[in-house]
């Protein structure tokens, strides 16, 4: 799976995708750390809904690494809870990371 | 073209926020487009906001699954609004994998119409013909 797809954004200008993508990873930043939060509270039902805004900007933009991981914490926190484990949230961070990176290196923003 | 005078647009998801603005901006169906990232930032507009802005609100688009306070709270407090005041469409935005019918949801919600996710030119153009005869 490609790190950034960016088929669903092919209409739009470099200049708008540059906009969009530069929303996505502030955005995406500050929701994964308020994920992290709401995790840390027992706050599981909010954590559930972080991951799941997450998701759909994440589809919007193509990083569908970061969407299948906060789906399936979605699913995990929503539905069974106490399956839930840390290294959920350390690799979406790290796949989160890996967009952010590819997006600096290809000069996207 | 006739226009329509403000749209909001209620989402958590900022990047869906800025594409639904930008296709708006660009069909010029509407002079003002608002954005408010969950129920409680538009609660609060329709609670303290400017009145004339506030009555030139002509179409919501909600979306359900946000944080601080979803769609369904939203529109339990919305009913309690100014009920004579309150002219403005409301469009829901249902995912396609509820577990209840997307028809049942919208009914249960109160909301003039619903449609899928994303918001396109098309789904925007049948909007207008079906609420607002444009």
């Amino acid at each position: 799976m490609p790190t950034l797809d960016l088929i669903n954004l092919k209409e739009f200008s470099d200049e708008l995708i540059s906009q969009i993508l530069t929303i996505y990873l502030a955005d995406g930043k500050k929701d994964i750390e308020e994920l992290n939060k709401a995790v840390e509270d027992n706050n599981f039902s909010e954590a559930g809904k972080k991951a799941h805004k997450i998701t759909g900007s994440s589809k919007t933009v193509g990083a569908l690494n970061v969407a299948e991981l906060t789906e399936q914490l979605e699913n995990t926190l929503e539905n069974n809870p106490h399956e839930f484990s840390n290294q959920q949230l350390i690799e979406l961070s790290k796949a989160f990371s890996d967009v952010e990176t590819h997006i600096k290196k290809h000069n996207l923003i | 073209m006739k226009q329509l005078n403000s749209i909001l647009l209620i989402d958590d998801d900022m990047v869906t926020n800025f594409l639904n603005k930008n296709l708006i901006n660009n069909l010029a169906i509407a002079q003002e487009v608002l954005t408010f990232k969950n129920g409680q930032e538009a609660l609060s507009f329709f609670q303290n906001g400017d009145s004339e802005k506030k009555e030139s609100i002509d179409l919501i688009f909600l979306d359900l699954n946000m944080p601080i306070m979803d769609g369904y709270q939203f529109m339990d407090n919305y009913h309690q609004l100014e009920a004579n005041k309150k002219t403005a469409k409301i469009v829901a935005l249902i995912a396609e994998n509820t577990e209840k019918p997307a028809e049942e949801i919208a009914r249960q919600l109160g909301v003039n119409d619903y449609f899928s996710k994303p918001i396109t030119k098309e789904k925007l153009s049948l909007i207008l013909q079906k609420h607002f005869s444009i």
